[in-house]
């Protein structure tokens, strides 16, 4: 697309664009003069309703991860002139718990702030002594930097590439941006390297999700089944292993669930601290030491089971593997979980007492906790998914689905068990957009990417074409990539070989921040022969590049309808015109598939008007059941013709004029309307002639598919029943006298995952701070606000401890996605990232596990002196104006 | 006369800051300078049992309070104002500072007992919340209102506000025993203590608030 195509597209004019370009750049945060107008006081300004300026109002997009997709808000953005002075959210017409308004969080709100950020990146720009093949590769993340033109960058890729693609082929490229995961994080960048034979990626399982999917899907038969915001407030009680879905999830969730208790139901949060949002919403908090939920689960499956509390019938009638009665056909009766939880064959009963030991919740409260759940008829059970975060994950998947089916009552209104929490609109897709990305089906895919099972490599075919697939996973993979090989000796031709050459890193992710052990990841980004960084930010990735080209960010680079989660679809309006010299993913991948020979037509496969016209003609919503859809927008013949493309008119809901008028869509609900999924009720009413899709039929509370497929992998040792498993490296039970503490990672309302840590306003609100115990930090001579030397085997962090009586003794807490600005004279980590702390262990189906990272607090006694985040010189490319 | 005010309440509120930051971005506030705040206030203690090595949490609470000028019906800013910068408007009961006669001498943000008039360093005065008065004018919330994303905000007239929530209680730690008559209904937390008897602490650092 031309500037001209671009200017006319936005309704912004070259002379407004070189205006804000020069009120906004080079300061360190927007100037009060801009944003605001002096709005207070004077109906006169613009941005006032009824006022008098002559801007107009743009749907802006909150395309930001804040956790996968689960809640989504709208934000229109007054513009002046080409620049954006003011945003407001969804806060007019109906507000009710079927309909709420939508919302923006905290960083919704700062979206001004953040796209026009200081710290945007505005020109291509090479390191100032790169050299090809990298010159001193050391200086990486020390250089200064030298502006180039676009020409000069798109030479030096191509020929580095090339010398990486002459000798060692794609596998010599490691690309941390995300495959297509929609249009939302859409990198054509991807399609390129696909094209050209796929590269390296360590994507394997999920960042997200985990070690649930397989724990799910084999036990259950489904995936993802959850309840809705409707739903839940059937429930009596809501028993909530890690929640804090008001920084995690953010937009309408927390209020959700206020909503599910005012409509009756007891909240009890269960979390090694007091959050947010329990603050907020929950009746009861019980804190817990990290990472040790599936021991307080035994003791209260065995408090249950010697009192006989469960419920007997329906685990005969629904589910397998519970007692050696029930055991699936050709399995040892001895492996069932009651008398595992009993300790009838290892002799350790897992008492109460037993459990509590392990988990820090006194005995009578899990006794009295166990008691509560059986007693109730309608629970609805949920754990975050930072609850299988920690080695062998799946154990406590496994033991929280057991828990939920002993309660019974699963696949009745009420009576709920879940993990992926209250997405706004989970329970079902209500309304979607098209598909912008992907719709004519023509990326190519990449041709490494092993066969799967849901997010894993499927081991039953992976020794089929052994030779011809890579891919790591996270955690272990910057010290797999550094010592050259990754996986395990076990696997059926042993460790597979990996030699990186070339580090990608765009798509808005941040991996050097954003996996464990970050200072390994310095040493790979410092290793390699070519680091390429595609960011609309000066993030911590590619600060260490050797070449950054500014790209543009979804207020710049395109007009579509998109959604992410299940509630509603937003339209994206082009808001600002491309900041200073940035492009578009798909003109970056373009201009160097040409360098590299490689046919355009497989790099960027719709154009943007067919992808505007996909994601308007694929929109659908629920209509009058669940499950049953129809078209949501209404397309005439004349609007085909007018984008171009080709396309049958259709009726829908609305027009493209009013989707873009009112900026979103959003599902209307009433109760008892029949939208609502009841996750399991066939099964439920009819056990044998509606069996659950699982090897048996049934719930397999026993589930050797599970733990076959999972072992094989070698990275952890699981039963296929849930038992508790003590790590010799971290967790309850491994602390040392070096390391005494626990450390656990919550997500901060001041980011989402490992974006927007560069606005002034949010690092205001939430500091990075070091949460950690009154008990702990008296024992240290802490005081709240006091400087602390964070220590973990794998690296050193600097950061304000946050003292509270709200946080379990005996652990610490420091929130994910702060971006990493290391000292290099200490090598500590000035910004606190965790990811510098945390353990890098692949677990279980290639999931993370870095919750109960061991770790010690300690009063800082050395010279450097932290300002308050809010006034740390925010990381800018020396060199650049 | 009318007097408007906010209703706040604490039981819900998860401090997600949304009403601070919103403000903060609508009205282009530099650092240092915020006209909605929101305090943590935590307290409690912890007993070890001995013999199994756990920490039991005794009367362990912690609860949001967030905060911006409470427009009060004798605000102790305009009585101490020397420049009479201060004014408190008659239909509305909207307290504000001129920006055009502030001096920047701190008396006012001495004298008021919720911290409201914040520094604007680069301007040199104090500035405060207006409670958005040009949106209220046109019948729309104040920013902080129409944004909280658990609904514990509201806005009106201080009577009907009462009438809809009752009179709450706004002496609730961490605030002050009540000196202006603030426009403020505050609904406490369900763990709130009265103030003067608050056994906890705000563990939101200085520079927070």
């Amino acid at each position: 697309m031309n500037q001209r195509e671009t200017e006319k597209g936005s309704g912004i004019s070259r002379r407004s664009f070189v205006k804000w370009s020069v009120l906004v750049g080079g300061t360190a945060a927007l100037s009060s003069g801009l944003v605001g107008c002096g709005l207070q006081g004077s109906k006169d300004d613009p941005g006032t309703p009824g006022g008098q300026g002559e801007g107009v109002w743009k749907t802006a997009a909150c395309m930001n991860n804040c956790s996968c997709g689960s809640s989504r808000c709208l934000l229109k953005a007054y513009v002046v002139d080409g620049v954006p002075v003011r945003l407001i959210t969804d806060h007019t017409g109906e507000d009710t718990p079927e309909n709420p308004q939508k919302r923006a969080c905290a960083r919704g709100r700062a979206q001004i702030s953040n796209m026009l950020s200081a710290d945007r990146v505005k020109y291509p720009m090479k390191r100032k002594n790169w050299a090809p093949g990298g010159g001193d590769k050391s200086l990486r993340g020390k250089d200064e930097w030298v502006r180039i033109s676009w020409d000069e960058a798109y030479d030096i890729i191509g020929s580095e590439m090339q010398k990486v693609l002459d000798e060692c082929g794609t596998r010599g490229i490691l690309s941390t941006g995300y495959a297509d995961i929609g249009v939302t994080y859409f990198d054509q960048f991807e399609c390129l390297l696909n094209a050209l034979g796929g590269a390296f990626h360590n994507d394997w399982a999920t960042v997200s999700l985990g070690s649930w999917p397989l724990v799910e899907l084999f036990m259950t038969g489904g995936f993802l089944a959850a309840p809705d915001s409707l739903a839940i407030q059937e429930s009596e009680l809501h028993l909530m292993f890690g929640n804090n879905w008001m920084a995690n999830k953010g937009g309408n969730t927390a209020w959700q669930l206020h909503n599910a208790k005012a409509a009756g139901g007891k909240i009890v949060i269960i979390d090694p601290w007091l959050n947010q949002t329990a603050q907020g919403v929950a009746d009861e908090w019980i804190p817990i030491r990290p990472g040790t939920d599936t021991a307080l689960v035994l003791g209260m499956a065995y408090h249950m089971i010697t009192n006989n509390l469960h419920d007997q019938a329906y685990l005969d009638t629904y589910c397998i593997g519970f007692d050696a009665d029930h055991m699936p056909e050709g399995m040892p009766a001895e492996g069932n979980f009651k008398d595992y939880v009993l300790g009838t064959h290892d002799k350790e009963p897992k008492t109460p007492e037993w459990a509590a030991r392990i988990c820090g919740v006194p005995t009578a409260r899990i006794e009295s906790l166990a008691a509560e759940v059986a007693a109730c008829k309608k629970v609805n059970f949920f754990a975050g998914q930072s609850t299988t975060k920690i080695p062998a994950g799946e154990m406590f998947g496994q033991v929280f689905y057991t828990l939920a089916f002993m309660s019974g009552g699963i696949g009745t209104p009420g009576n709920y068990v879940s993990w992926v929490g209250l997405h706004e609109g989970m329970g079902g897709t209500f309304v979607t957009a098209g598909n912008a990305s992907n719709a004519k089906g023509l990326n190519p895919v990449n041709p490494l990417r092993p066969p799967g099972v849901v997010t894993s490599p499927n081991p039953a075919e992976w020794a089929d074409n052994w030779d011809d697939w890579d891919q790591m996973e996270y955690s272990e993979s910057w010290r797999s990539a550094l010592d050259g090989e990754y996986g395990r000796d076990m696997w059926p031709k042993g460790k597979k070989p990996v030699d990186i050459r070339m580090i990608y890193t765009g798509g808005y992710q941040n991996a050097l921040n954003s996996v464990p052990n970050a200072n390994a990841a310095i040493e790979l980004w410092r290793s390699v022969d070519f680091v390429l960084g595609v960011n609309p930010f000066f993030c911590a990735s590619v600060r260490y590049a050797d070449l950054v080209l500014p790209v543009q960010t979804w207020w710049e680079k395109f007009e579509v309808l998109w959604s992410n989660n299940g509630d509603s679809v937003y339209w994206a309006d082009k808001v600002i015109a491309p900041y200073f010299e940035s492009h578009t993913e798909s003109e970056i991948a373009l201009a160097i598939a040409d360098k590299l020979g490689v046919d355009p037509g497989l790099v960027d496969t719709m154009t943007e008007e067919e992808r505007r016209f996909a994601s308007l003609q694929g929109a659908q919503y629920m209509k009058e059941s669940y499950g049953n859809y129809a078209p949501l927008i209404t397309i005439t013949q004349e609007e085909i013709d007018e984008l171009g493309v080709e396309g049958e008119p259709q009726e829908g809901l609305m027009t493209i004029a009013e989707i873009k008028e009112q900026g979103f869509y959003k599902v209307q609900r009433s109760k008892g309307d029949g939208l609502s999924n009841l996750p399991f009720a066939a099964f439920y009413n009819d056990p044998e002639g509606a069996p659950v899709a699982t090897t048996t039929g049934k719930f397999e509370i026993f589930c050797p598919t599970l733990s076959l497929i999972v072992n094989s992998y070698g990275f952890s040792e699981i039963a296929p029943i849930g038992m508790w498993q003590a790590n010799p490296e971290q967790g309850q039970g491994a602390q040392t006298e070096e390391y005494p503490l626990l450390l656990w990672t919550p997500h901060s309302l001041r980011r989402a995952h490992t974006v927007l840590d560069s606005v002034t306003s949010l690092r205001e609100a939430f500091p990075q701070e070091c949460f950690m115990s009154m008990v702990d930090a008296e024992a240290r001579g802490i005081k709240n606000g006091d400087t602390v030397l964070m220590s973990s085997p794998y690296g050193q962090v600097l950061r304000p401890a946050k003292v509270m009586p709200t946080v379990v003794p005996g652990a610490v807490a420091l929130q994910d996605g702060a971006w990493t600005n290391i000292d290099e004279g200490t090598g500590i980590d000035l910004a606190g990232n965790p990811n510098i702390l945390q353990a890098p262990k692949a677990s279980g189906q290639g999931s993370q596990s870095w919750t109960g990272t061991i770790c010690q607090v300690e009063k800082y006694t050395g010279s450097i002196k932290l300002e308050p985040d809010k006034k740390r010189a925010l990381v800018l490319p020396k060199g650049i104006e | 006369m009318a007097q408007y005010g906010f209703y706040f309440d604490s039981d819900k509120c998860t401090g997600c800051k949304s009403c601070q930051v919103a403000c903060k971005e609508t009205f282009g506030l530099p650092v240092d300078t915020l006209w909605r705040k929101v305090y943590n206030y935590q307290g409690g203690s912890w007993k070890l049992d001995e013999a199994t090595g756990v920490y039991e949490p005794d009367g362990v609470f912690g609860y949001f309070v967030s905060m911006a000028c409470n427009h009060c019906e004798m605000p102790a800013c305009y009585a101490v104002c020397p420049v009479a910068a201060i004014s408190k408007d008659e239909d509305t009961g909207i307290v504000t500072i001129d920006e055009e006669l502030c001096i920047g001498c701190v008396s006012c943000r001495t004298a008021c007992p919720y911290d409201a008039p914040s520094l604007w360093e680069e301007k040199g005065i104090f500035t405060k919340c207006d409670m958005c008065a040009a949106l209220v004018e046109d019948g729309d919330m104040p920013i902080c209102v129409a944004g909280c994303n658990m609904r514990a905000l509201d806005f009106g007239e201080l009577v009907d506000l009462q009438g809809k929530y009752g009179k709450g209680d706004v002496e609730t730690e961490p605030l002050p025993l009540d000196s202006t008559t603030p426009s403020l209904v505050l609904n406490p937390h369900r763990d709130a203590q009265k103030t003067g008897t608050g056994t906890g602490s705000v563990v939101s650092f200085p520079e927070e608030l």
